[in-house]
């Protein structure tokens, strides 16, 4: 019951993304990608779900990522996209309620309700029911999409399906510090209750805080892979992004690192 | 596609912020009656001095009927009742059209009149006049809706690939491209009235003008059928179509096996349009201005969208037809010149309303 990939080949045309990727991730743990721009950890994300053509196998729960219906995969996993453009001028009710009628279905009007605002109440946008979706500045924008994707897969563990799985993608780029720590501290709970999140990131000291394994992708491979003690190492980092980067400790067992600057490496 | 249909709710109302579809629910009556109305409103309407109320009271046993001719009878039942009963499945076949087009392009200005579908399915039955003798004789009465269907569907199919990249569609593409092809098959159309004899000529003017004139039983047998279908088929790619508004990734992620539900939307799309352009020619703008106003009134859920919009678009017609019988009596005004004079100026109210957001 876990996610897994093996020798994972992206080629957009002919330039190839990732030369044979292995990743794995577990449920009750949060999974951080991290890597420079460019360097192939949007696409393994999207290779993971199956969104663009690769090379290798992908494996969800026990089974091929190929193998499951549509209607199956969406039981068990919910994909926040980084996309958050919408048509029609739905309400955020609405938009919430796609992400219901997306997962089991629910008994009553009243139980679809209760977890539109259950939802709306995790990411913080109590009162936002009436606003309309395309009226929401970009920050609103994503936690409404994250409320719409929770619904979705709201148990983290089914007795019929296993584990669910959260694929997050850059899921705090366009959040104030204060939504970045809820967000991150909702993923976690999240896997604590026994589900699996994998989450593509930009912030190192959230990925420290947050991750349980990390995967760090460089020019299409995987330069390391572990727990943040294991893969946030000065040189590692330095190595991978082009910069120089110390790690510390901070009481509570937190990693962070911190930026040196460009020409003092 | 091949979801369940949407289920209907019957749990007590919670009244909850953002949450239309107490709302859509009373809508969807509300406008059932209203084109119960608009029904009875047309068959009373009419240039002929006929005792319109007697001879309904008399068919639904409320008259003992004493006193009216058989021209009465005939004047209801084979002029104006197959004439209001085609208006009201082409008009909701339009507007359900156009909801579906709006759903598939994820764009409210998609309309199968504008980006040139009803010009496609146009050529399809012109030719099919002009050209298609046999085929006429061998298919009967069905010749002109399916040939406008095929008309209509290879239009929509090229239309979805220039202007759809990846799962988005660019607007401008998508104009612009109906423009191409409204032309093209405007010219083809053109060539085919010019070769055509006097007999086909005739068909042709008629049928160019885009009436509801000429309606007959034969004629209702002949939409009903494939429009009904359109109908009937449309509750089932709500769901997906509410998903799509998302993006196609997010729809896919949701369950919907997008591609396979983007196809049966462009058939449908294509059925619908071509049964309503074989059978009354081009009507414009039905399909842009109910859908657009059901938007503002109940929301875009497609679960009733949908069969709103089938509903007002009947209504919509019914009345627009009434307008055009009554305006100029005893002569009739082409419906199509009164559709297009409501709709056009609507249509560009939407652009003006859109304007900064319009991605050109």
């Amino acid at each position: 019951m876990t996610i897994e990939a093996r020798g994972i080949e992206v080629a957009y045309g002919k330039r190839r993304i990732l030369h044979g990727v292995d990743f794995s991730a577990r449920p009750g743990e949060v999974t951080m990608i991290i890597g420079p721009n460019g360097s192939g950890k949007t696409t393994l994300m999207r290779a993971l779900i199956g969104e663009v053509p690769a090379k290798g196998a992908v494996s969800i729960n026990g089974k091929a990522l190929s193998r499951h219906a549509a209607h199956e995969l969406a039981a068990i996993r919910a994909v926040l996209p980084q996309d958050t453009a919408l048509a029609f001028p739905f309400t955020v009710t609405e938009v919430v309620g796609l992400g219901v009628t997306a997962g089991p279905i629910l008994a009553n009007a009243h139980a679809r309700r209760q977890r539109i605002n259950d939802a709306l109440d995790a990411v913080d946008l109590p009162g936002f029911a009436g606003r309309y979706y395309q009226e929401l500045s970009g920050g609103e924008r994503q936690r409404v999409q994250l409320a719409r994707v929770l619904c979705q897969i709201w148990n983290p563990v089914s007795h019929r399906h296993g584990p669910s799985w959260l694929f997050l993608d850059e899921p705090v780029s366009s959040l104030d510090i204060r939504h970045q720590l809820m967000i991150m501290e909702l993923a976690a709970n999240y896997a604590r209750r026994g589900g699996g999140v994998i989450a593509v990131m930009h912030d190192l000291n959230l990925t420290a805080m947050f991750g349980d394994r990390i995967t760090l992708i460089s020019s299409g491979e995987v330069a390391a892979t572990g727990t943040p003690q294991e893969v946030l190492q000065d040189d590692t980092l330095a190595d991978v992004f082009g910069c120089a980067l110390k790690v510390g400790e901070v009481p509570r067992n937190h990693l962070f690192v911190l930026p040196q600057a460009i020409s003092a490496g | 596609m091949l979801q369940r249909p949407a289920a209907t709710c019957t749990a007590p109302a919670i009244s909850m912020e953002g949450d239309r579809s107490g709302r859509a629910r009373i809508a969807v009556v509300g406008l059932a009656l209203l084109l119960l109305g608009v029904a009875v409103f047309g068959l009373v309407l009419g240039a002929a001095d006929t005792p319109a109320w007697r001879v309904i009271l008399t068919r639904l046993g409320l008259d003992n009927g004493a006193g009216l001719k058989p021209t009465d009878y005939l004047i209801m039942e084979s002029i104006r009742l197959p004439r209001i009963v085609l208006g009201i499945l082409i008009g909701g076949g339009l507007a359900v059209s156009g909801a579906l087009m709006q759903g598939l392009f994820r764009n409210p200005l998609a309309d199968p009149g504008i980006v040139g579908v009803s010009a496609g399915a146009g050529l399809g039955a012109v030719s099919t006049i002009v050209l298609g003798g046999g085929i006429l004789s061998f298919t009967g009465i069905y010749a002109l809706p399916l040939s406008a269907f095929f008309g209509g569907l290879i239009t929509t199919w090229l239309l979805y690939w220039v202007a759809t990249r990846n799962g988005r569609t660019s607007i401008a593409t998508l104009l612009l491209a109906g423009i191409a092809i409204g032309a093209f098959a405007g010219a083809a159309t053109g060539v085919l009235i010019y070769i055509a004899d006097d007999a086909q000529l005739r068909d042709l003017t008629f049928w160019g003008l885009g009436s509801l004139a000429g309606a007959t039983w034969t004629k209702v047998a002949a939409t009903a059928p494939i429009i009904l279908i359109a109908f009937a088929a449309s509750p089932f790619l709500a769901r997906g179509l509410n998903a799509l508004a998302l993006g196609e990734s997010a729809a896919h992620h949701m369950g919907i096996p997008v591609q396979r539900m983007k196809n049966v939307t462009i058939v449908v799309v294509a059925a619908a349009t071509g049964a309503s352009v074989a059978a009354a020619g081009a009507i414009g703008f039905v399909g842009i201005v109910v859908p657009h106003l059901l938007r503002l009134a109940i929301g875009p859920d497609h679960k009733y969208l949908l069969p709103c919009s089938a509903l007002l678009g009947g209504a919509f017609l019914t009345l627009a037809d009434g307008v055009s019988r009554t305006l100029v009596a005893p002569a009739e005004l082409p419906i199509g010149i009164v559709t297009a004079a409501i709709g056009a100026p609507f249509f560009l109210w939407i652009l003006l309303r859109r304007r900064g957001l319009l991605d050109l």
